[in-house]
């Protein structure tokens, strides 16, 4: 099937008259999202750690909505894991 | 280069992306979301394999039509099946389930819907380009006069507000009375409620000597639930009653808050493009609408909902593309009118089509009328009759003369909607009065049928 939920290939930018902006904007929300991911990870189950971090997961995907899927980058759909397979 | 930005958007880079650039984001997320939904849930996937459809055959945003649509017989007919409530629409693990709402019923059996926080979080991304685009701003007290129970109403709205950094004063279950006291206590800026429920609380703001116009300091209005805000009669009298710029929005429980007006007020809303995909469909033979100047019925997609998708749902509501883009530069398109009606509220009377906001509009032209009406339509003999009660507006001496006004009235109703109208005067304040969604139009022909 060449269009799986979870995208694995990304595609070009769209153009767009904020194109500078928006790649710098794009890599703080990837760092965010990976920072958050990680202290998921290491709080190996303490759930004051794993909620807010989803929470934050939650509020980054918003960012993801507005800023890096003009990126054309490939992400899961779901917020809280990074392979919706793993669901 | 950086491009200007400006603070009349939320995001100015998605609201003002040319449409060739919104069509193909749109395309993009349409995929994915439709790959979503063939993979997880069962009844989407049912649908799609029985209709031959398979996600691959995506490869323009015009093939959105291969897909099948969705309804509101489709999401009843799988409820109370595993995983509970929901049934095989649910995508995501039931766990990630943080929110619980439903449909206000008012077209037959209440439907469930289910939202994961990351489609809560959605809800109130989609209010705050809203919000933002009535002229919300931090500075802003708002109250939300409703009720904060199972229907999603103004639930989203408030998060949104809060994201936005304003000042939310929750009118849960406070009494209309305790309302505008709060109101006019607190000096609150802006308020959120039905068109109904904005001029029944300026009618009991009045009851207590307060001029909304004068006595509060609301100077914004949202509205939502009924079309009411994008009728222009019934907008006026909002405004004028509330001294208040008053604005629409569209939306509902399964599909999200898909459309607003802008400050310019156009004369119409602006699909959220960037957060749905809409498609209009021609009322007589379902074929694609693109074009201005055809009503027609909105199928509507959700592309960032995932726990339960939003894909093509058929929304019933009927709305016509604009001809002219807005003044305001955002470059997602304008449903002119707002919502026009309802597919299924549009009916035939005495062989004519009549849209019971054609009623409306001529009514609340009047100022000599008050602001409820009723209308039924029933059988007489083999012929269709239609009856329309309306009350004299309040403050207004009893002498007047209301044989004349019903003269004037039924001279405008037929120049508006080709009917005769058997009219009738009653007392102020006899007919019936809502907090929410009004049932103003009753057709009795089916039941006695």
């Amino acid at each position: 099937m060449p269009n799986r939920w979870t995208e694995t290939e990304a595609a070009p930018p769209i153009a767009s008259p904020y194109a500078e902006i928006l790649a710098e904007l794009d890599r703080g929300v990837q760092e965010i999202k990976q920072a958050a991911f990680r202290l998921k990870a290491a709080g190996e189950g303490i759930q004051a750690v794993e909620r807010n971090a989803d929470r934050i997961l939650a509020s980054t995907r918003m960012l993801e909505i507005n800023v890096s899927d003009m990126m054309g980058r490939p992400r899961s759909l779901a917020s809280w894991t990074e392979d919706d397979a793993e669901l | 280069m950086k491009a200007a930005k400006s603070d009349r958007y939320w995001n100015p880079v998605l609201e003002t992306l040319p449409p060739e650039q919104l069509r193909e984001l749109q395309f993009r997320k349409f995929r994915r979301i439709v790959s979503w939904a063939y993979e997880r849930s069962r009844l989407h996937r049912a649908l799609y394999q029985e209709a031959g459809f398979h996600p691959g055959d995506l490869h323009t945003l015009e093939d959105s039509v291969l897909v099948p649509k969705v309804g509101k017989a489709h999401m009843r007919g799988i409820q109370g099946k595993d995983p509970f409530p929901y049934g095989d629409a649910l995508c995501v693990p039931i766990e990630r389930v943080t929110e619980f709402r439903q449909t206000s019923g008012t077209t037959g059996q209440a439907v469930y819907q289910a939202d994961t926080w990351q489609d809560w979080e959605w809800w109130a991304e989609c209010w705050s380009y809203l919000l933002y685009a009535q002229g919300y701003r931090a500075r802003d007290r708002v109250f939300l006069p409703f009720g904060y129970n199972i229907f999603v109403a103004f639930w989203a709205a408030h998060y949104a507000a809060e994201k936005m950094g304003l000042e939310v004063v929750p009118g849960g279950v406070l009494d209309t009375e305790a309302r505008v006291a709060k109101m006019q206590e607190l000096e609150v800026s802006a308020m959120m409620a039905t068109p109904t429920y904005v001029l029944g609380m300026a009618e009991c703001a009045q009851r207590m000597g307060i001029d909304p116009a004068y006595d509060l300091m609301v100077r914004r209005i949202t509205c939502a639930g009924e079309p009411g805000a994008s009728i222009p009669a019934t907008k006026s009298r909002m405004e004028e009653a509330w001294g208040a710029k008053v604005y629409d929005h569209c939306g509902a429980t399964e599909i999200g808050a898909w459309g607003f007006e802008c400050q310019e007020q156009p004369g119409g809303i602006h699909v959220n493009e960037a957060l749905f995909l809409a498609e209009v469909e021609d009322l007589e033979t379902g074929r694609p609408v693109t074009e201005p100047g055809t009503k027609g019925r909105l199928v509507i997609t959700a592309l960032d909902r995932i726990a339960m998708p939003c894909v093509r749902f058929d929304s019933k509501d009927v709305v016509e593309w604009a001809e002219e883009p807005c003044s305001c530069g955002r470059s997602f398109r304008l449903c002119k009118g707002g919502v026009l009606g309802r597919v299924d509220d549009i009916t035939k009377v005495k062989g004519v089509l009549l849209a019971p906001s054609a009623i409306e509009e001529v009514v609340r032209s009047f100022p000599e009328l008050a602001d409820e009406y009723e209308v039924v339509v029933k059988k007489k003999g083999d012929l269709d009759e239609i009856a329309l009660r309306v009350e004299p507006a309040p403050g207004l001496p009893p002498e007047r003369d209301s044989e004349a006004l019903l003269r004037k009235l039924q001279h405008q109703l037929r120049l508006k909607t080709n009917l005769a109208y058997r009219l009738e005067m009653v007392e102020a304040g006899t007919l019936p009065r809502y907090a929410l969604k009004a049932k103003r139009f009753k057709d009795l022909r089916k039941i006695e049928a």
